[in-house]
């Protein structure tokens, strides 16, 4: 009469991919918590790396390297672009702990995204490059980063930490992208996250140049 | 995108990005008490990306966000407003702060501002009673007495903590005695020295 039909248990690749994915960014938000919470006991702990994620920012490390024309501050970010550069930007995906939280709110809310037309789509697409230009130009041409002053729109590390301290600025512009991404998933960090183009960018060449060898190989057993 | 829109683009964002900051660099300073260890006014600003972890770990709640009508540049940058609460030189900023806008130094050589006496507004000045809190609350001994038994500063030995101003009795608004930034010495980045 009833035909029990079981799921097989078994995950697919992508869908493997997105459960490790998850994990990832899942400890990557816990890890961030736990600096956060730690960085406000006294006294400091020497020990712990409490800034670790401010100093990973690869943008914040050059724009400032711009502006005190000292390459010191680099370092810290160094190590992080020198793995983009090999293996693309896994960083928004996979580390950013503000990308985490916009995707578990996307996946636990409702999955009627917002509709938009393509016009609007690439304008969306097209306003990230110059985010990026705007801050490093700014940098070069004034001798005035806007980075680190409008970190609050721009930084999603200081735009957590401010909101979650609790200064009002900060936590309304958090409220606003969370707001944003229930709409569209990730539209701040398509739209307006210079870091995310800045590693993207990083992370680009070597890639193609990975594909193109990848893709040669593919002609050449072909043949 | 093409080549017309791509010009009027790039010029919009290089004027955006050019003039908001030449007029910021070259907005009016204030005088801003900073936490030990700061790097050079000029830089502060631009070193600082307002994350608050300073303000949070400051055991002492001396560390505020400067107020953006005071000054637009200098907007939630940490700054030490003695009469509210003095810094104890613990040096916890200097440990969170990611960006190196405030580092760590030898606890010898801080300073941040000097104290200077409003002689006016001081009770053992003016009204000849007996008072001295400034002097018992002094952690460097930069205040003594002097042949008459009135408080004077020792501005070589101050390092403008603001503990003075912090408990200074006088119940008006400015304080008796009120530390300025003056002969604060800040982190030097390109001669990498606290000076």
């Amino acid at each position: 009469m009833f035909k029990i039909r079981l799921k097989k248990p078994v995950l697919n690749s992508v869908a493997r991919k997105i459960f490790v994915r998850r994990i990832s960014q899942a400890a990557s938000i816990f890890f961030f918590f736990f600096l956060f919470k730690r960085a406000a006991v006294f006294p400091v702990s020497d020990k712990l790396p409490l800034s670790i994620y401010f100093k990973m920012d690869g943008l914040l490390a050059v724009a400032m390297s711009i502006i005190s024309k000292s390459f010191s501050l680099l370092f810290p970010a160094i190590f992080l672009l020198f793995l983009i550069m090999l293996s693309g930007n896994f960083f928004c995906s996979w580390l950013c702990p503000f990308g985490g939280i916009i995707d578990y709110i996307c996946a636990l809310s409702f999955r009627k995204y917002w509709k938009i037309s393509p016009a609007i789509k690439g304008l969306f697409r097209s306003m990230r490059p110059w985010t990026l230009v705007f801050v490093l130009t700014s940098a070069v041409l004034a001798g005035f980063s806007y980075y680190p002053f409008l970190g609050f729109v721009f930084d999603p590390f200081v735009i957590m930490n401010g909101a979650f301290i609790g200064l009002k600025i900060w936590l309304v512009f958090f409220a606003v992208i969370l707001m944003a991404s229930i709409l569209k998933p990730r539209l701040w960090c398509y739209c307006l996250c210079p870091l995310g183009w800045f590693y993207t960018l990083v992370g680009t060449k070597l890639r193609i140049r990975k594909i193109i060898n990848f893709s040669r190989e593919k002609v050449f057993k072909i043949r | 995108m093409n080549r017309k829109e791509f010009i009027l683009s790039i010029s919009a964002v290089l004027f955006a990005a050019m003039w908001p900051g030449f007029l910021l660099r070259s907005a009016r300073r204030i005088s801003i008490i900073r936490p030990p260890g700061s790097v050079e006014e000029t830089l502060f600003s631009q070193f600082c990306i307002r994350c608050g972890q300073c303000m949070k770990i400051c055991p002492a709640h001396c560390l505020k966000p400067v107020r953006i009508e005071r000054s637009i540049r200098d907007w939630a940058t940490p700054e030490i407003i003695p009469r509210q609460a003095g810094c104890i030189r613990c040096q916890s900023c200097s440990k969170v702060c990611p960006t190196g806008a405030i580092r760590k130094v030898e606890n010898e050589k801080i300073k941040m501002g000097t104290a200077h006496i409003n002689r006016k507004e001081c009770l053992v000045w003016t009204h000849q009673k007996e008072c001295l809190i400034c002097l018992e609350f002094c952690p460097v001994q930069a205040i003594y007495k002097d042949e008459n038994g009135r408080p004077v500063v020792n501005p070589v030995l101050c390092v403008g903590c603001g503990l003075c101003e912090q408990n200074c009795p006088v119940t008006t608004e400015e304080a008796a005695i009120r530390v300025s930034p003056s002969g604060e010495r800040r982190f030097r980045i390109k001669e990498n020295k606290y000076c």
